[in-house]
């Protein structure tokens, strides 16, 4: 048997504890650490992978002295050749080790670590993912697409345009994961991977319909017909980035970086106002938007709590989104500052920030989604010589959505979704009116952000 | 001769025949005694017979390969994880006849909360939460005036307040009577505690830990009975015990609660003895897999046993000190059998290291010798 126990033979390295060499080719140590569980693991696992460490930088050879048995050559030949790498990845902290089932001795939990020499190192890096080049105009990318042929347009087509949107939202989702978004609204930092995942498809699904800006080019890979005559495709798409920058930048913003009006208790506003422009949201009276705060302390004397409501809402008071803060994370007794102390500590709360952000961020994402900010037209009746064209012309309107029509006293009302400016609205709607109103038709009164009067 | 063992057999055979048909007899009929409760606390394992050595109920062979050791992520099978439960008494259950009802109803129970919380957070069997709002919302306070709306947002956000598993309940029954003699009367207190373990969810009352009932009378609290002693006059109080006055009676009610709690922490230690696998046995020193985490007391008596294919052979019995995560102890006495003889000889020459599915665990027997001297 060709087993060493060096530290019997090694007195001069007496630090490094009972290293032992294996015919196997395993170098291993023991090493305990006081306590129990992961903790107590993960820190002997360290105390032993650094005796290995130690013994390995202090041994050149795995022969010693004249009079020690000697080994096996080829185990100390693969040593020697090996060393550099073993030390190279102990230091990069790549190297893999072996380890033991942990045991117990005591209040401690020990452990026999073991590093291999005979066990090349496994030096390859994991694939990298698709990358974001600054320094290339474009980003190509491989997606499959699926498509059965509807109103007209063949498999094939529908197929090709799936492949198309994938590749957009792939380029695009690349483009949010690997930039920190190109934005100087940090409510726009993204967070997490469902709020990534709903932006990534929020945006591409506003890119797609001008895909053919952002696609460089495409080549068909190959194709799989699917049952019920259904194709798939496999695409290469190439994607101009900087159209794409610009297009997400345009959209960032819209939902970056919008205008609020705060509605808070006065032990509120002030913090809330703050919080809101640290991040990079403008606060003031004639906003679209609302950030509307509500509270209740609840408990008994000794342990106060505060619940505190934060909606996000629209001038017609639609909700966009709310956020409700954890009451049970802080109770204090009751005191004059009492409800003073509760916000400063609610503001300080680093989740709770993150959550309330999150909330802000979703809000302003649901009023791009949902086809922009709800907006009222009056028009008084008698200007319009075709009352019953309104609704017809209104949709015509480029990316108005979801137009409803009603009487209200001597005016026609026209409820609408519109993404962009209320004042640009206005002058569209001044020139679109034209042909269905009387020649005495007025211009339109920008009310405020939500009302435009025709009168 | 022949013929008189003869007749004396049948005689017998007939009389054995008639009582095997007669009812079965496992049951003794007992008077229900009134009397007030006593605590039972483990002998020491010096004072241990071979035949004392047995192994007591309610022992747990769970190892703790389960456990994570974090105590706020614990799993549910490690014998390590520990209810977390919070303690209600049942309000003012008030009865009798005698003097001062009215004042008996006015002692505080919150009091007694905290004590009792106090002494059962010391045994390690159960995590509590307090009830003590008063001083968390001052010292929260304090800490907000001291540190900051910043550093107490931290830390406030990173310790959630626990969540109870379960509540303990007790319910007391409150009784005074008064009892006349010729110049005067004498007082009389009883309190009688019951502890309910309940699911607030479900409602479901736990069957364990069964502490059973604990009654306690004025008399064993006092040096002297005749501090009990009281004077009435046009049944007004005129001297000796006090019953019209509340802070009086609530010594009393204190006394009596703590004398109770110190026979309900001695029941529930037998009702949840700790348990500890045996690491390894060098000579006559015993090395234990977990300490004081697990419940291991100072001086703890415990039963050594072998635990192999769901039998139970004891080896003997020791005196166990723990440190924080895990006890050393001394076999004081090997019980007399095969499997002792046979472990004290391999443990005299090296350490033994249980093995190959044989485990050896250690259970404790009860409250330890000096727990009342030294804790109560």
């Amino acid at each position: 048997m060709r087993k060493l126990i060096l530290s019997s033979l090694l007195l001069s390295f007496a630090s490094y504890g009972d290293v032992m060499v294996l015919d196997n080719g395993d170098i291993s140590t023991s090493a305990c650490a006081y306590g129990r569980g992961q903790a107590a693991i993960t820190q002997a696992q360290n105390s032993a992978a650094a005796e290995l460490s130690r013994f390995i930088k202090g041994n050149k050879t795995l022969e010693f002295g004249d009079d020690s048995e000697s080994f096996e050559s080829s185990l100390a030949q693969v040593y020697s050749n090996s060393r550099d790498t073993i030390l190279e990845g102990l230091n990069s902290g790549r190297m893999q080790f072996t380890i033991g089932q942990p045991y117990l001795q005591g209040s401690d939990t020990c452990l026999v670590v073991a590093v291999n020499v005979k066990k090349s190192l496994s030096s390859s890096n994991t694939p990298d993912s698709l990358e974001w080049q600054d320094d290339s105009s474009t980003v190509t990318v491989t997606v499959i697409g699926e498509g059965w042929s509807k109103a007209g347009d063949s498999a094939r087509q529908r197929a090709e345009q799936d492949a198309l949107r994938r590749a957009i939202s792939r380029v695009v989702g690349i483009y949010l994961s690997q930039n920190s978004v190109q934005s100087s609204q940090t409510i726009m930092q993204i967070s997490n991977n469902e709020e990534h995942n709903a932006l990534r498809d929020l945006m591409s699904q506003q890119m797609s319909s001008r895909s053919a800006g952002l696609v460089k080019s495409w080549q068909p890979l190959a194709s799989k017909k699917l049952s019920k005559d259904g194709l798939q495709v496999t695409l290469q798409v190439v994607v101009e980035k900087s159209p794409l920058i610009a297009q997400s930048n345009d959209f960032l913003d819209q939902i970056g970086s919008p205008r609020v009006k705060v509605i808070a208790d006065d032990n509120f506003e002030p913090i809330l106002k703050t919080w809101l422009s640290e991040q990079g949201i403008e606060t003031g009276s004639g906003a679209s938007l609302q950030v509307i705060a509500k509270h209740k302390l609840r408990g008994p004397a000794n342990s106060k709590r505060l619940s505190l409501t934060i909606e996000v809402r629209d001038l017609a008071n639609n909700l966009y989104g709310k956020w409700d803060n954890d009451p049970s994370l802080v109770a204090l007794p009751d005191s004059e500052h009492l409800l003073d102390d509760l916000t400063r500590v609610t503001f300080e709360m680093p989740e709770q920030l993150k959550t309330l952000q999150q909330a802000m961020s979703k809000a302003f994402i649901n009023v791009v989604s949902q086809g922009g900010l709800v907006r009222e037209i009056k028009i008084r009746s008698s200007y319009l010589s075709q009352p019953e064209k309104l609704h017809a012309v209104i949709s015509t309107i480029g990316g108005v959505k979801d137009v409803a029509i009603f009487t209200k006293n001597k005016y026609l009302v026209a409820s609408l979704r519109y993404p962009g400016d209320t004042r640009e609205l206005a002058l569209i709607l001044q020139n679109s009116l034209a042909a269905i109103s009387t020649p005495s038709f007025p211009n339109g009164q920008v009310i405020d952000d939500q009302t435009i009067l025709f009168n | 001769m022949l013929k008189k063992i003869l007749v004396s057999a049948i005689v017998t055979t007939l009389i054995v025949g008639c009582q095997s048909t007669g009812p079965s007899n496992q049951t003794n009929k007992v008077t229900v005694k009134n009397k007030a409760s006593n605590a039972s606390i483990a002998k020491s394992a010096y004072d241990f017979a071979d035949d004392d050595i047995t192994v007591p109920a309610y022992f747990d062979t769970q190892g703790l390969e389960r456990c994570t050791f974090d105590i706020q992520k614990e799993s549910d099978g490690c014998p390590l994880k520990k209810p977390i439960v919070r303690i209600y008494f049942d309000n003012n259950d008030v009865a009798g006849q005698g003097k001062g009802v009215e004042h008996l109803k006015e002692v505080n129970n919150l009091k007694l909360v905290q004590m009792l919380e106090n002494q059962l957070a010391g045994l390690s069997r159960f995590r509590i939460i307090t009830r003590d709002d008063q001083v968390i919302g001052q010292e929260q306070e304090t800490y907000l005036a001291e540190q900051g709306a910043s550093a107490y947002a931290k830390r406030a956000a990173s310790q959630r307040i626990l969540a109870p598993d379960f509540v303990v309940k007790i319910d007391t029954t409150k009784t005074v009577d008064t009892f006349y003699a010729q110049s005067s009367g004498v007082m009389d207190y009883t309190l009688e505690m019951t502890a309910a373990v309940i699911d607030p969810f479900t409602k479901e009352k736990m069957s364990h830990p069964n502490i059973g009932k604990i009654r306690v009378k004025s008399a064993d609290v006092v040096k002297s009975k005749d501090e009990l002693n009281v004077v009435i006059v046009s049944g007004r109080y005129y001297s000796g015990f006090n019953f019209a006055d509340p802070q009086v009676v609530q010594a009393m009610m204190s006394d009596m609660a703590s004398r109770g709690f110190d026979i309900f922490l001695t029941r529930m230690l037998s009702e949840m003895p700790a348990t500890a696998q045996v690491l390894g046995i060098k000579g006559d020193r015993l090395s234990l897999d977990r300490g004081q985490n697990a419940g291991v007391l100072v001086d703890e008596t415990m039963i050594v046993f072998q635990y192999e294919a769901g039998f139970v052979e004891p080896i003997g019995v020791a005196t166990v000190t723990p440190s924080k995560q895990s006890a050393s102890g001394k076999i004081v006495k090997w019980k007399n059998s095969k499997l002792a003889d046979s472990i004290k000889k391999q443990a005299g020459s090296g350490i033994f290291r249980p093995g190959n599915g044989v485990k050896i665990f250690a259970v404790s027997v009860g409250t330890p010798a000096n727990f009342l001297e030294n804790r109560t």
